[in-house]
């Protein structure tokens, strides 16, 4: 199974599109704080004009700490894009191409074959979201230092520089766990097709479909809303909270694994069942 | 009878004016102690209790160099009094103005202070003031601003500076747009009344002073 992964891993290494996330990210990233970097004060207080209109505010607003709790929304949707790239192309991408059926004459079973690319779609998308980590907070580090974390979300959070990096670590766990859903559903949907797009655009289409309709009609979806997952994909912004609510976290984990699961066992099931004719 | 009459509105409107002359003339001893504080430094605590704001305790140093020459060196990030108790009175007392005794409460004099300028941003300012020439409580209420209470607590410290100001004032329910803070849940929730003006209070005390 371990060799299996190490193979499927260095699969994912040698596809040039696998290094389309990190430059991505990397762009974006570097794009995105430079802009800070020149237009941030604007753009920071047309956010809290309104606190401004009753209290002084006195210290430094923009600081590596909130540039990483803005770019970190980008889970919601433009990760998720590039976490397909790599993940639904795993199965129907070696469809299109012919190698399934040379992988399938391997002595492994079809589930072994799945779990270790699951596993390794797994690995990229974790490491896609250390990478983030890293260039949010090290880049903006550099250019804006350190300093309390400003949280605009259900009023005004001040959370002081020292209490933050368990907070961050936390949230990036969470988002990483949301990201390991997204990718399981592109698995999943990748073992029912034959061509790599599909699963990218199936997953994405879904992702975006969710986020609207459960942005749009909130209130009519209310007691549906917390087992969607995409929903959790911003679930992370609880550790940042002034009361961590532990339950909803506990909730959004088991949802998550759920999903995990559900998405994976699908999978399997219908890639042991598939005729492979390409 | 005539004659009585005109001796009593004499003599009443001389009161009223003996009594605001006493009352503007506290008024300037206050303002007088103010003048006399030299610039000095301090530590400060800061807490604030906003229903929308959660920050806990700030720590910090500030520096007085007059009323309104006042820098905070702050660890972190801080709400503070978008205006400074000592510079709204100060700014009120140095213009010209009409102080008018309203009694006294436990021992303060209440005395109201309404400024003639038509323009200025304060509309009318109420003092409790001890026998010691010590604003022990005030209230502004500006024009655009809102109102402001302040209550100072004294300590020993020299050239009698309040060692704690609790500041009391209107705020405006905040709510910030979503796709600006990422708060996407924010949508499924109970949409409050924003112009909803709820009481926020700024509490500040100051120690440890060195003065220049």
């Amino acid at each position: 199974m371990m060799q299996l992964t190490l193979i499927e891993l260095f699969k994912i290494i040698k596809r040039p599109r696998t290094y389309i996330g990190f430059l991505a990210i990397f762009l974006t990233v570097g794009a995105m704080q430079l802009a800070m970097y020149y237009e941030g004060e604007e753009l920071i207080s047309i956010a809290i004009q309104n606190l401004e209109n009753d209290f002084r505010l006195e210290g430094k607003i923009i600081n590596t700490n909130l540039m990483t709790y803005i770019l970190l929304n980008s889970l919601i949707i433009h990760i998720p894009i590039l976490i397909c790239l790599v993940t639904g192309d795993s199965i129907a991408g070696e469809a299109s191409t012919g190698t399934l059926r040379l992988i399938l004459q391997k002595p492994y079973s079809r589930t072994q074959i799945y779990l270790a690319k699951a596993l390794s779609g797994f690995i990229y998308t974790i490491s896609l979201i250390i990478f983030l980590a890293l260039m949010t907070y090290v880049l903006g580090y550099f250019l804006f230092g350190s300093g309390d974390l400003i949280v605009l979300r259900r009023g005004v959070t001040v959370i002081s520089s020292d209490d933050v990096v368990w907070r961050f670590c936390l949230a990036f766990c969470s988002g990483a766990l949301s990201m390991l859903v997204v990718a399981s559903l592109s698995m999943m949907i990748s073992s029912f097709v034959n061509n790599a797009i599909g699963p990218i655009v199936g997953t994405i289409s879904i992702i975006i479909g969710l986020n609207i309709i459960f942005t749009l009609g909130a209130p009519l979806f209310k007691n549906l809303i917390p087992y969607i997952f995409t929903s959790h994909f911003i679930k992370w912004q609880y550790f940042f909270d002034f009361q961590i609510e532990i339950d909803k976290l506990k909730l959004s984990v088991i949802v998550q694994l759920a999903y995990i699961i559900v998405f994976n066992t699908i999978g399997i099931f219908h890639f042991n069942r598939k005729d492979i004719l390409s | 009878m005539r004659f009585l009459l005109v001796l009593s509105i004499f003599f009443s409107s001389f009161i009223i004016y003996s009594q605001s002359e006493s009352a503007k003339n506290k008024i300037l001893l206050v303002k007088e102690n103010l003048e006399k504080v030299p610039p000095y430094n301090c530590d400060v605590k800061i807490n604030i209790d906003v229903s929308f704001i959660n920050i806990k305790e700030r720590y910090g140093k500030m520096t007085f160099l007059g009323p309104n020459d006042i820098d905070y060196k702050l660890k972190g990030f801080a709400f503070l009094p978008k205006k400074e108790m000592g510079g709204i009175s100060s700014d009120l007392f140095n213009s010209d103005f009409i102080a008018v005794p309203l009694g006294d409460e436990n021992g303060n004099d209440i005395i109201k202070v309404i400024p003639m300028d038509i323009n200025a941003d304060i509309v009318t300012g109420q003092f409790w003031i001890n026998n010691q020439n010590l604003i022990n409580k005030m209230i502004i209420i500006t024009k655009d601003k809102g109102s402001y209470t302040a209550a100072f607590t004294y300590a020993d410290i020299p050239y009698n500076i309040p060692s704690t100001i609790e500041m009391t004032f209107d705020v405006k329910n905040q709510k910030m747009p979503a796709l600006l803070t990422g708060d996407l849940e924010s949508y499924s929730e109970e949409i409050q009344d924003v112009n909803e003006i709820s009481k926020g209070k700024i509490s500040i005390k100051y120690f440890n002073h060195i003065f220049q």
